[in-house]
């Protein structure tokens, strides 16, 4: 006879931020669940439920755990503290959250409470780290936005007692200036309000089945055992899909091949019904009153399968089974862009031809924040609501209401809100927010979803995966005279939203970069496997392009005997040479490589390499530098280019600014922010335009029945496109202001002028501050007769030309032979950005950027296994990302040429680093080892080359 | 739909009972192993028995020729002992290792031996420190519960009590950690005894079980040992050559 307790539902009595609950959780609850469901503390995040992320960090009883690990039952009588229960309620913020605040230690905030708990963990264990104690202590926390540097800095303020009492530093405003972020403070307290965090009353939990398998085609699905699981209360398939009469998502980008042919193939139904093309595909959607019970009930859905023969490499696609009937030997499409001819002829009449084969890794976005979609459908008025992790909430409301069917556009509010990083991931209209929004009209009841990590996996797209043979022809003096390039780029399965733009329009227009090549030729197959679509992530073709050519140039050096940077400084594009037409197709409005590439330089004591080399040496080490230059294009535009190439869309920025009638000013853009920091950067603008205080402005995005027509975040376009909508919408209420001031100090309207927030008349000194006039807007009893009340103006912004960020980064590293194991000793980076709003957000997102690029250069790899078909990488167990204790710190510099056509003058900032950093760190890599190695440089690879290198190589230089 | 039962046993005993008589029942410690694969569906459990009440497997004890350890106490318990660092530093300098701060907090030296053997570095130390393993039921000497022919494991109904280290002259862990999972991608182990035996315990990167190379008769002459890690391991020679790498900075240390 058992005489101890058993707990089925038995109470946990819990201590939660000096609040004493009792709580009924399931024996299989775990405390973020508790936290988060039950307790309502959603500033605990769930990043990746195994151990790995730090984003559910809490203090129990008095250490700092992984909320994921503990079940509920476990914490029985324990005393808790969340990221709720951080300040005393003496201050807003405590020391930590105050040291994040000023050192701009956080951007999308995703991960930034479970930071701070292990930060304090940290300080009240060793009140006094060393920067490798800082790191250690942060090793369990990942972030994806800030490269960690930040928040390392932020500590060592912590414990030099620099955090600054006097935050008069807030009131700094305009443009340049470095203030704090307005969104941090919520942010820092656990009150940001991500997808995830919503509940709706009567809401159903969905689970997806997926395919197990790479490449199948459909027999049967029963769904028959699931139904019968109590709580559950329907099971979709694909077949219901049909039923429905569903659309399928395609490509927003038409590419041609060669021949003048449209792209072929890749269409993507919500649920699979016919055929299963990749380990992940949903085929099957079960809906219940818990998440838990779906999930259950999932594992018993039963699909009878015909396995196919697949094929994950794109090399072999043209020999593999099609994915796509239209799509004949699996070749969406096989584009043509450039001088073919003229690259052709190059290459006959070259004194020199370099040539390499080299591969582009497949990257797997990893956002923190999983993707979630909350679809509210409300049958009397047949209008919906969907909560969605998106980037670009307007087109995710145009392509879903589009692809169901059953909406208007009108009808359907789509809304995004903190947005938990998205780095492109969240761009793209995925089958699941569709299949929610069509399950909640089924079942007459909201309908969540959360990924889980494993889905993100998965299932989000993925970046790069490119293979790629090219040739770079010079002269006998090493002129560059044209450049040929053939790519084979990976799609996967289906046709992401933007997949064909990607890797053709976005790439082969890079291929000059900063240099004068007079004939380049690119040639790019897309071609689909059996792995998860591919498209956009941070830098999206241009990282491919910079990466290629970089490698091209490095290698041409090390080929020819001379010095890259003399190489590289031979070719640049020259100060002078402004506007500069390129080869393929660009016009190039302004910049000055030279002045990045000297910065970068000195900074990097580039001259002194050789001396560092030798004492390297001296200690059986190898050392290497590596330099890249890069340019950009930022800002897709305008639209009728786009549209001569194949976009299915416009890509101005929309901007709606209104002045309440107590004079605070509202701005509503259609741009989104997923950890740029919109909120102020915005905010600083229209400050500086109005001379308003931030507090008076707020920025309002990501609902789509409240915010004018927008078109996103993504491609380093929201200053540029976005900040010149609002700057634009800015000038109109101010000319309107003008007439009204004109009528209130009876001068001519011509006579006004607008100057430090003040209306004046030029006649005569008298002047009207901005609250009079709109005041006079909206209380208009002595009003101009012809002009309409209110004070408000909305615009369209267009741009003349995309903007072309450029910097040159500096990568210095050292390798030990026998281990392979590298270290980045050191990391430079010069960008000009054109005008900088907001130095501190410019920093962050250089940081944030070059991380990604380290960790495509030396972690990470989305691996699939060629015999099975089935993906390696699925949680943070097999796919490295960049950890503090993985990175040194970041030299971060700026040269400036303003962008010439957009009136910020700004060029775009948020894809430098990861675009500029791979090649820096592979050129390192080749320079220390004397040949080439691919990415990710893993040690094993580094060790291997050595190991090749020392036995081949006679030199020892 | 099944439903979990929770139960907090207070002694090895009950513990024991429950283990016996309910089915699909399993131990929950730190629960950084298990907890995870309880929410993702990986493991369906019907009764989790938590070892939260019991005494018996909390406890640092050190002896003059042995440190003995309750096998739910933690990672950073071990890395902060007082007895550990001072007898057995190399063993606390290993808890250091262990995963990330927060996983050193709540994960257990008995839930990692028992759930990840194979992955987890105190491996290395019941090798090289002649360990053993007391459960509610027998003593398990290192070797026989580290060779993966033999059936040492841990039973299913079977409970982890405590784990023996035999406290040496000298020792020292060094370890190039996987950089994803954390794991030893390559670990060495050296210890050396009063009585003069020397032994290098190696692992890491699929070799499993690890590996304990006789150590003795190439010590004295640095090459024989190199050469024997790299005979052992020449179907993965960057294997041992970092292997090779990690034992000399251990030999650099000893005295």
């Amino acid at each position: 006879m058992l005489k101890v307790r058993k707990d089925l539902h038995g109470a946990v009595s819990l201590n939660v931020n000096g609040k004493n609950f009792v709580t009924y959780p399931k024996a299989t609850a775990t405390l973020v669940d508790t936290l988060r469901e039950t307790l309502k503390l959603t500033g605990t995040h769930i990043g990746c439920q195994t151990a790995r992320c730090g984003g559910c960090v809490v203090e129990l009883n008095g250490l700092s755990v992984k909320a994921c690990t503990v079940l509920t039952h476990q914490a029985q009588g324990a005393i808790i503290r969340t990221i709720e229960g951080v300040a005393d309620g003496s201050a807003d913020l405590d020391r930590v959250q105050e040291a994040f605040r000023q050192n701009h230690a956080l951007q999308c905030g995703f991960c930034t409470p479970g930071m701070i708990m292990s930060v304090r963990d940290l300080l009240q264990h060793n009140p006094s780290p060393s920067e490798a104690e800082i790191r250690e202590g942060l090793k369990g926390n990942l972030c994806r936005c800030t490269g960690y540097q930040n928040i390392v800095r932020a500590v060592q303020c912590l414990i030099n007692n620099e955090v600054s009492e006097d935050t008069s530093f807030d009131e700094k405003r305009g443009i340049g200036a470095a203030c704090p972020r307005k969104e941090d403070a919520r942010f820092l307290t656990g009150k940001g309000r991500y997808c995830s965090d919503i509940d709706l009353p009567g809401q159903l939990h969905a689970v997806f089945v997926r395919s197990k398998v790479a490449h199948a085609t459909i027999e049967t699905v029963d769904v028959s055992e699931a139904e019968k699981i109590p709580g559950v209360v329907a099971v979709y398939t694909g077949a219901d899909v049909l039923g429905d009469g569903l659309g399928e998502l395609s490509c927003g980008w038409i590419v041609h091949s060669r021949d003048g042919s449209p792209m072929q193939g890749g269409q993507r139904p919500i649920l699979a019904h016919e055929r299963l093309r990749y380990v992940g595909d949903a085929y099957a959607l079960v809906l219940a009153e818990d998440a838990d019970i779906a999930k259950q009930a999932a594992e018993l859905v039963r699909i009878e399968t015909r396995d196919q023969e697949h094929n994950v490499d794109p090399l072999q696609a043209e020999r593999s089974e099609a994915l796509h009937q239209t799509a004949k030997q699996n070749v969406c499409f096989d584009w043509q862009f450039g001088d073919e001819l003229g690259a052709k002829q190059a290459l006959d009449k070259a004194a020199h031809v370099i040539k390499i084969n080299l591969t582009n890794n497949r990257l797997i976005p990893n956002a923190l924040e999983p993707r979630a979609a909350l679809a509210d459908f409300e049958p009397g008025s047949e209008t919906a609501t969907l909560y969605t992790t998106s980037q670009n909430p307007h087109m995710a409301r145009k392509i879903i209401s589009e692809t169901v069917g059953f909406i208007g556009e009108h009808n359907l509010r789509a809304i995004s809100p903190d947005l938990g990083g998205g780095f492109g991931s969240k761009i793209f209209i995925y089958p699941e927010e569709c299949a929610v929004l069509w399950a909640s009209r089924k079942t007459g009841r909201p309908v969540k979803w959360v990924a889980t990590r494993k889905e993100s996996f998965l299932c989000d797209a993925h970046g790069r995966d490119h293979r790629t043979t090219a040739e770079l022809s010079l002269d006998t003096d090493h002129n560059f005279l044209g450049m040929n390039v053939q790519t084979t780029a990976n799609l996967g399965a289906y046709l992401s939203s933007f997949a064909a733009f990607v890797p053709t329009y976005l790439y082969g227009t890079m291929l000059a970069g900063p240099y004068r090549t007079p004939a380049v030729s690119c040639a790019v197959k897309g071609v689909f496997t059996n792995t998860a679509p591919v498209d956009a992530y941070r830098g999206a073709g241009r990282p491919e392009a910079t990466y290629l050519l970089e490698t091209l140039i490095d290698t041409a050096a090390r080929e020819l005997g001379i010095d890259p940077v003399d190489l590289r400084q031979k070719n640049l594009i020259q100060p002078d040479e402004f506007p500069y037409q390129t080869p393929v197709a660009l016009e190039y409005d302004s910049g000055d490589y030279q002045a990045h590439l000297n910065r970068a330089l000195k900074t990097a004591d580039y001259v002194g390499f050789k001396d560092r080399k030798k004492e390297a040496a001296s200690r059986g080490y190898l050392r290497g530098i590596g330099v890249s230059c890069y340019v950009e294009a930022c800002g897709i535009a305008p639209s009728a280019v786009a549209g001569a190439l194949g976009a299915d869309v416009g890509l101005w920025e929309s901007a709606l600014l209104r002045f309440t009638p107590s004079a605070k000013l509202q701005v509503f853009t259609g741009s989104h922010s997923h950890g740029q920091g919109h909120e102020t950067t915005f905010a600083q603008l229209v400050s500086e335009h109005f001379n308003l205080p931030l507090d008076d402005i707020r920025i309002i995005h990501g609902d789509t029945d409240n915010t004018p027509v927008g078109m996103g975040t993504y491609g380093s376009r929201s200053l540029a496109v976005g900040g010149s909508a609002i700057l634009k919408a800015a000038d109109k209420i101010i000319e309107k202001g003008k007439y009204i001031a004109a009528h209130l100090l009876d001068v001519k309207k011509e006579d006004v002028i607008f100057e430090a927030g003040r209306f004046f008349s030029r006649s005569n000194n008298d002047g009207l501050a901005l609250g009079e006039i709109v005041h006079a807007a909206y209380v208009p009893h002595d009003y101009p007769e012809d002009l309409e009340p209110g004070l408000e103006a909305s615009a369209f912004y267009d741009p003349t030309n995309f903007t072309y960020p450029s910097g040159t980064h500096i990568c210095e590293v050292e390798i030990n032979p026998r281990t392979g194991a590298i270290d980045i000793i050191k990391f430079v980076a010069v960008d000009d950005f054109g005008e900088i709003v907001n130095p501190f957000v410019v920093e962050g997102q250089v940081h944030g950027g070059i991380v990604q690029g380290i960790g495509q250069a030396l972690f990470e790899h989305g691996l699939y296994d060629p015999e099975t078909g089935k993906p390696k990488t699925i949680s943070y167990l097999e796919y490295a990302l960049p950890r503090a204790t993985n990175l040194n710190n970041i030299l971060v510099g700026s040269t400036y040429t303003p962008c010439t056509h957009n009136p910020v003058g700004a060029k775009g900032c948020g894809e430098a680093g990861a675009i500029g950093a791979p090649p820096a760190i592979m050129n390192a890599v080749a320079n220390a080892i004397g040949k080439r190695v691919e990415m990710p440089a893993t040690p094993k690879r580094i060790w291997q080359a050595c190991q090749s290198h020392q036995m081949n190589d006679q030199s020892d230089d | 739909m099944i439903e979990a039962a929770f139960h907090t046993p207070h002694t090895v005993g009950e513990a024991s009972d429950l283990l016996v008589e309910l089915d699909n029942s399993a131990l929950v410690s730190g629960g950084q192993w298990l907890v995870p694969r309880i929410r993702s569906h990986d493991i369906t459990l019907e009764h989790v028995i938590s070892t939260h009440e019991l005494s018996e497997l909390k406890g640092i004890q050190g002896r003059s020729d042995l440190i003995i350890i309750g096998a739910g106490e933690t990672h950073n318990t071990i890395a902060t002992s007082f007895p550990i660092n001072t007898e057995l530093p190399s063993l606390a300098d290993m808890a250091r290792k262990v995963g990330d701060q927060q996983v050193r907090n709540r994960g257990t030296i008995g839930g990692a031996l028992v759930s990840s053997p194979e992955h987890t570095d105190y491996s290395l130390a019941l090798l090289g420190l002649d360990g053993s393993l007391k459960t509610n039921k027998r003593q398990i000497p290192a070797d026989a519960f580290l060779d993966s022919t033999s059936a040492s494991k841990i039973l299913t109904d079977e409970i982890l009590i405590s784990i023996e280290f035999s406290i040496p002259q000298f020792a020292t862990y060094k370890k190039i950690p996987h950089p994803a999972a954390n794991h030893a991608d390559a670990g060495v182990f050296l210890s050396k005894f009063d009585n003069g035996e020397t032994r290098i315990i190696v692992s890491g990167s699929n070799q499993w079980p690890v590996g304990l190379l006789d150590a003795e008769l190439s010590l004295k002459h640095n090459k024989g040992i190199f050469s024997a890690i790299e005979k052992q391991f020449q179907h993965d020679v960057f294997f041992a050559s970092r292997l090779c790498a990690l034992l000399e900075e251990c030999l650099g240390e000893l005295p």
